[in-house]
């Protein structure tokens, strides 16, 4: 059995910081020392930087050598990787080149977010039921409050938007706050006294 | 010793674990409470099997958050989703992939899925292929999702945990490929998304019960019990300030808000 799997480890693992945690939430005593607890994941983080390294370069290695499908994409990423990697260390206008030029319009084609959510929408909402017809119609009746067209069309839109935005909205997303804080709470009660062991497969 | 002003929160959090810790021993000591079916737990036998009989895989992903962050809690109630689904994975003969977005994920996702899959009857089938793991970069972990529905159009897209801006690209290429697609997160802003778009989701807290009726275990049903009665305290705390405000001695709710 991995060490992860065993019910000892993992009560350490999540209940001694989040006791600590929350001791000093409390009291305020020993925050350096919280403060140190937290910073513990950003070193993790930096471990798990070296796995993915590992995992990356495995991959696509394995892709190069057995001839896989897509085989010349895995060359342009260590080609990407190497030129990236050299120049960030050795000439740093070519690396700033590479991130104006390169990577933020890349990164900026796949989080167009407004064109993301409509073709999201367009592709697949359902209005499989009166809610969901509900839903769609707070949707379009929201987008005209907020699309100048809305007011030009009829200068009630923008007062139904701004009512559904105020009211039912907002008081939606409280209920599921508190419902939300409700379950998190029991979770984290049953992680402390060692009965959440779901995630260790048990 | 307890800082002012949290006085009253500290004590609303014993009186919610004793709760959670009473309803618990009873259900464990045989009383278990009636709980309302899940869509998505009702179905989750024929969600596989479609997958099996399509011949194709099943994509899993926790999302953004992880174990270190606020957003644990999400995170483990994915991770018990995805302990289940890989046992129904197992019993199905089912390829399961499961995208993780932090490393320290990667050995217990693996962990999980070949725990799942020897529960299922069919430990041959796993492979430590079926979790990937490509940097914890947002961009790189859409992209790789991207990529991996057009190439292998799984039969089946979950997503359970802590969400976030990758369910708009979860739920388009999920739309794209025909996927049936399954989400969960109590975060707030993906509500609405979910709801319209995902064939079954889990809406709010329902990512923590879910865990609970998949497993009919009394600690879970339990805890749940709890949750109900936690909700009924939060509702008179909320009619006690509406009625302090209304005969305009908010300082009694204030007050004790602040001590």
């Amino acid at each position: 059995m991995s060490v992860l799997k065993q019910k000892e480890f993992a009560i350490i693992l999540f209940v001694v910081p989040l006791l600590f945690i929350l001791f000093n939430f409390y009291t305020g005593i020993a925050g350096p020392q919280a403060t140190e607890l937290i910073n513990w994941g950003a070193y993790l983080w930096n471990f798990s930087m070296i796995i993915g390294t590992y995992s990356m370069f495995r991959k696509h290695l394995l892709t190069i050598t057995e001839r896989q499908k897509d085989w010349p994409y895995s060359v342009i990423m260590f080609v990407s990787f190497f030129v990236y990697f050299i120049t960030g260390y050795i000439h740093t206008p070519t690396f700033q080149w590479i991130m104006d030029y390169v990577q933020t319009p890349i990164m900026m084609t796949i989080w167009v977010g407004a064109f993301t959510t409509f073709t999201m929408v367009f592709r697949g909402a359902r209005t499989r039921n009166w809610l969901g017809v509900l839903l769609l119609l707070s949707t379009v009746l929201t987008v005209l409050r907020m699309a100048p067209i809305g007011e030009a069309i009829w200068g009630g839109f923008p007062i139904i938007g701004l009512w559904i935005n105020d009211v039912p909205n907002v008081a939606v997303m409280r209920a599921i706050t508190i419902g939300m804080g409700i379950g998190l709470l029991a979770t984290m009660t049953r992680e402390i006294l060692g009965k959440e062991t779901h995630y260790l497969g048990e | 010793m307890i800082l002012e002003g949290l006085r009253f929160d500290l004590i609303i959090l014993l009186v919610n674990v004793a709760l959670i810790y009473f309803f618990m021993r009873k259900a464990e000591g045989g009383k278990l409470p009636y709980i309302r079916p899940v869509p998505f737990i009702e179905e989750l036998d024929s969600i596989v099997g479609r997958a099996a009989e399509m011949g194709r895989p099943i994509h899993f992903s926790t999302g953004y958050g992880g174990l270190h962050d606020e957003w644990a809690v999400m995170c483990v109630a994915g991770l018990a989703l995805l302990s289940k689904v890989a046992e129904l994975c197992g019993k199905y003969r089912v390829w399961l992939q499961f995208t993780c977005f932090r490393g320290y994920l990667v050995p217990i996702g693996q962990d999980l899925l070949k725990t799942g899959y020897e529960k299922g009857g069919n430990p041959d089938m796993y492979s430590p292929d079926m979790v990937s793991y490509v940097g914890e970069d947002q961009t790189a972990y859409v992209a790789f999702i991207m990529d991996y529905f057009m190439s292998e159009r799984p039969a089946v897209a979950m997503m359970f945990g802590a969400i976030q801006a990758e369910m708009n690209h979860h739920l388009m290429m999920s739309a794209r490929v025909g996927a049936v697609c399954c989400a969960g997160t109590p975060r707030l802003y993906y509500q609405g998304k979910m709801a319209l778009m995902a064939d079954f989701a889990l809406l709010g807290e329902e990512l923590y019960v879910a865990g609970a009726s998949i497993t009919k275990d009394p600690v879970h049903m339990g805890s749940i019990e709890a949750e109900d009665w936690s909700k009924i305290i939060v509702l008179a705390l909320l009619l006690i300030a509406a009625i302090a405000v209304n005969i305009g001695m908010p300082q009694l709710f204030t007050g004790l808000m602040g001590w």
